[in-house]
């Protein structure tokens, strides 16, 4: 492999050695310092139109803009003297003359770079004493997408991102000088199926979600690290809520999973999540019970239909913890008849995986089988299944004397415990690539909810004497560990928020 | 360059022939490397008409040896204020234009051309097509010219009306079809320009240059003019003299107040000369007092100006000098292209600020002001169209701040 020639050269007194010819600002965010940027942003080509990154090179004249500087050898870079410092508040008044600064009503508030920069690059203060510019507001752009032209700053990313990225190079800009602004081409409606990422790269409040505009202000809101369980991307994501209910998800970076961004449909795909009338509570023969009611009569269900034999269909949106204590049930049981669903559909060249569920690779690794085409004609003592939450449910047809479900909405069975979503556990997947990623609870969608993992450790303690849990999702991966030689020398804190590559053999691809 | 222009028939092949045409190209074609005809440039010291003064050959030299095709541009997007001479080239003598053209494809190496026309030229665009198609028709154009192997074609693209077009880089994302935004450099057009290609952009009348200092030599060329601004130069004079006109001279001949008032007979109304922009609207007014400074790139430069494209602008004793500030400011504020900051919004709010002395309202802060925000626009942009605006407007307030003054005091007692 060939080495990258690097130069060190002097940023603010701080000597730095990077990559020859790496652009200023990411030169210097290594070395701790914070050159302010809106056109600039490090996965789409330079436009250098916003001109607030501007820093001094010394010799060079002119101020530069660093994210079109590239580093060099002996370079003495100064990113917060008095001329750059002055330059840059130029911009920051140049910026906001004709900025509606409506921030009160304006859902970037509390995430806008307008008002950091402002805040720690401005005078605090305006000269401008004219009618500010007239442009369009609350405009379509679609179902997803609302643009607001006066707070547009022009930085183009919304233009780049959709050309260079999402390969649909829809949105423009009309009209010239002061006038300018974006268009969108043709019907005037977005058809990139990735289209919000254009939300979340908006540095201002120019582009805001219809979907999560004025339901909240962000700072009432709780943020959590945790992936999207869409499809088996398992795209890296900040899920906002409040009062424990999912408001919005934006991509988290990650470049060894999705970078900078996510799919619509992953990122609107949460409102299961709030339903109201998700199953709260366990139900026996239809009725609500106890969670220990629940439990008993599912454990004599159980034993009673060994002999008849039981079929387990474990779910891929489970997690591995969840599917190693429902091996830890079966195991328990003696059953043999272990499968999961694996629901597929449509992918793309850029996130899309076509596999629609986040852990088929962990349910594999569990030791459940995919399951078959056609399930065998029998009648089964029982049935204990895992209803996914979409997809791939079980055939009318198949056969059983009693029913054990776990289900998000309630259903005919003869026990049917509440399942919880992604948000509401900690926990681990597998997502494509076989990169581990961790889960994190955000929610609580009812108190008195059990998590599955909980539920099938009282359940197959229920079975077998002595059997005791886990207590929390670290200590249930790590039991994983110790069982999984794939997973040799791994914790819960080293599988950290961005997830680590296993190396497994027979998943699925 | 203009020998032959008050002959109507220069612009037929036939007449521009018998006047000693095309025999540069054969010279060139047949006697002299690409990297010769790069080397007379050079020794020739011309610089580029159409404002920036770039050194010609020193441009082309920045071309890489790649496999990649290579382009000329043709600069006739001729749209600086007060400028008409690319014009009187394309439109009376258009033949020295192709040659010169062809010249520098040849040296470079490109096998295409364009010329880039104000799309307001449709005169000019016609008598181009014109030529061409003559040029092409003699062989001079086309594949194997002139029996050499050489392959050349040049093609006419008109404009749509838009000044920063003019500027290099937004010329080639226009000639591309998109948007005419300007560039950043690095990359330059000579090593990343047209379709990402090694480009070269040259003025009408650097190019016209070439077919001169090809046909009679470099150091002929350099033998005119002063050091620093070789050859002959075409200058276009408006304004309050009573004889303008576009008129070739050696630079640095005489000085401009002896080109303004003896020349050109001084003010049709007598007053004396109150202010002059000597290269376009795009640089620094000069006063009075400051005409009597040689009349060549560095010189002027020297005085705090610019040569630019040599269109001088003259303004008499009786102008307002608020009144100059507010159509450069309109012009500029109209013309900025908005991708960058401080052009997009600072030209419109000088704008306002001047508008704002005629109309009332304004105090002596604002000629602080308008100072100010043109300091935000001095070269924080991509292209040069900010410094364009900042330079005029900061020299006419420092200049003639006075003028802004009375403007207060009587729109306030008004």
């Amino acid at each position: 492999m060939s080495k990258t020639p690097t130069v060190t050269l002097t940023i603010d007194g701080r000597e730095v050695t990077v990559p020859a010819g790496m652009n200023l600002v990411e030169v210097a965010r290594r070395a701790g310092i914070d050159i302010p940027h809106y056109c600039y942003h490090p996965r789409l080509s330079i436009a250098g139109n916003c001109r607030v990154c501007l820093v001094e090179v010394e010799g060079w004249g002119k101020l530069q803009i660093g994210c079109n500087t590239g580093a060099s050898d002996g370079m003495v870079v100064f990113t917060a003297n008095e001329r750059v410092r002055a330059a840059r508040q130029g911009i920051m008044e140049l910026l906001l003359i004709n900025h509606p600064l409506d921030c009160t009503i304006c859902d970037q508030a509390g995430e806008c770079k307008l008002q950091d920069y402002a805040v720690e690059h401005g005078s605090g203060i305006t000269r401008f004493e004219f009618e500010k510019a007239r442009k369009p507001k609350n405009v379509s752009w679609g179902d997803r997408v609302v643009f607001d032209s006066e707070r547009c700053i022009l930085c183009t990313r919304c233009v780049r991102f959709l050309d260079e990225v999402a390969g649909t190079d829809e949105v423009g800009i009309d009209l010239r000088g002061e006038k300018s602004t974006l268009i969108v081409k043709g019907d005037g409606k977005l058809t990139s199926p990735y289209q919000m990422n254009i939300i979340d790269i908006c540095p201002v409040g120019a582009l805001t979600s219809r979907d999560f505009r004025f339901k909240s202000r962000l700072w009432f809101m709780k943020f959590t690290e945790t992936i999207c369980t869409t499809c088996a991307r398992g795209c890296n994501v900040v899920l906002g809520s409040r009062d424990d209910r999912v408001l919005r998800m934006v991509p988290r970076y990650n470049p060894a999973v999705n970078d900078h961004w996510m799919c619509d449909h992953g990122r609107l795909h949460y409102a299961f999540v709030n339903d109201g009338e998700r199953l709260a509570a366990p139900r026996v023969e239809g009725r609500g019970a106890p969670y220990p009611v629940a439990i008993e009569r599912a454990r004599t269900i159980l034993e009673d239909a060994a002999d008849a034999g039981i079929l387990a269909v474990a779910s891929p949106f489970m997690t591995n913890e969840e599917l190693f204590a429902f091996q830890g049930v079966l195991d328990a049981l003696g059953v043999e008849q272990r499968y999961f669903p694996r629901p597929t559909g449509e992918g793309d060249d850029l996130l899309v995986h076509p596999e629609k569920c986040p852990n088929a690779r962990g349910a594999a690794l569990a030791g459940f089988t995919e399951a078959p085409a056609e399930w065998p004609d029998r009648e089964w003592g029982a049935l204990l299944h895992f209803v996914p939450r979409e997809g791939a449910d079980l055939p009318a047809t198949l056969r059983a004397q009693k029913r054990i479900l776990f289900s998000l909405s309630p259903r005919d069975a003869d026990v049917c415990f509440p399942l919880t979503t992604w948000i509401e556990k900690d926990g681990t997947v597998i997502s494509a690539g076989d990169h581990l990623q961790r889960l994190t609870k955000g929610i609580t969608y009812e108190p008195t909810l059990i998590t599955e993992r909980i539920v099938l450790d009282r359940l197959h303690a229920a079975l077998e004497s002595g059997f005791e849990g886990p207590d929390t999702a670290a200590q249930a991966f790590a039991r994983l560990v110790a069982a999984y030689p794939a997973l040799e020398g791994l914790t819960w804190q080293k599988v950290g928020l961005s997830g680590v590559p296993l190396r497994l053999e027979g998943a699925p691809a | 360059m203009l020998e032959h222009a008050d002959d109507p028939a220069q612009k037929t092949l036939e007449v521009y022939r018998r006047n000693g045409g095309y025999q540069a190209l054969e010279k060139a074609l047949r006697e002299m490397s690409p990297a010769d005809v790069t080397e007379e440039v050079v020794k020739s010291g011309v610089r580029g008409r159409g404002g920036a003064g770039f050194p010609c050959g020193r441009k082309w030299k920045f071309v890489p040896k790649t496999d990649k095709p290579k382009y000329l541009c043709v600069n006739a997007d001729e749209s600086e204020p007060g400028t008409c001479k690319d014009r009187q080239i394309m439109e009376r003598d258009p033949h020295q234009l192709l040659e010169g053209a062809l010249l520098a494809c040849y040296a470079i190496g490109a096998e295409t051309a364009y010329i880039y026309v104000r799309g307001e030229y449709p005169h000019s665009i016609a008598i181009l097509e014109k030529a061409i198609e003559e040029a092409r028709e003699a062989g001079l154009l086309g594949k194997d010219i002139l029996g050499t192997g050489f392959d050349c074609d040049l093609w006419v693209h008109p404009g749509a009306g838009a000044y920063i077009c003019g500027e290099e880089t937004s010329l080639l994302t226009s000639l591309e079809g998109n948007r005419g935004y300007p560039r950043l450099r690095p990359p330059f057009p000579a090593v990343e320009g047209l379709w990402r290609c090694p480009t070269i952009v040259n003025n009408v009348e650097t190019i016209s240059c070439v077919t001169h200092i090809i046909k009679r030599g470099g150091d002929w060329f350099a033998s005119l003019g002063c050091e620093g601004s070789t050859g002959t130069r075409l200058f276009c004079i408006s304004g309050h003299v009573k004889r303008p006109g576009v008129y070739e001279f050696e630079c640095g001949k005489f000085t401009m107040r002896e080109l303004l008032e003896d020349f050109c007979g001084g003010t049709p109304s007598g007053l004396p000369i109150k202010g002059v922009f000597p290269g376009g609207s795009s640089v620094q007014v000069m006063t009075n007092e400051e005409l009597d400074v040689r009349f060549d790139i560095e010189s002027v430069q020297k005085a705090g100006s610019g040569l630019g494209s040599a269109g001088m602008m003259v303004f008499d004793g009786a102008t307002s000098a608020v009144d100059v500030a507010l159509n450069i400011a309109e012009f500029y504020s109209h013309e900025s292209c908005g991708q960058c900051t401080p052009c997009r919004e600072g030209s419109d709010w000088i704008r306002m600020l001047v508008k704002r002395f005629l109309d009332g309202g304004a105090g002596t802060s604002d000629i602080d002001l308008i100072h100010t925000v043109a300091n935000y626009m001095d070269g924080t942009t991509i292209c040069a169209l900010a410094d364009a605006m900042a330079w005029p407007m900061k020299s006419l307030v420092e200049k003639f701040r006075p003028e802004f003054e009375a403007y207060v005091a009587e729109k306030a007692t008004a």
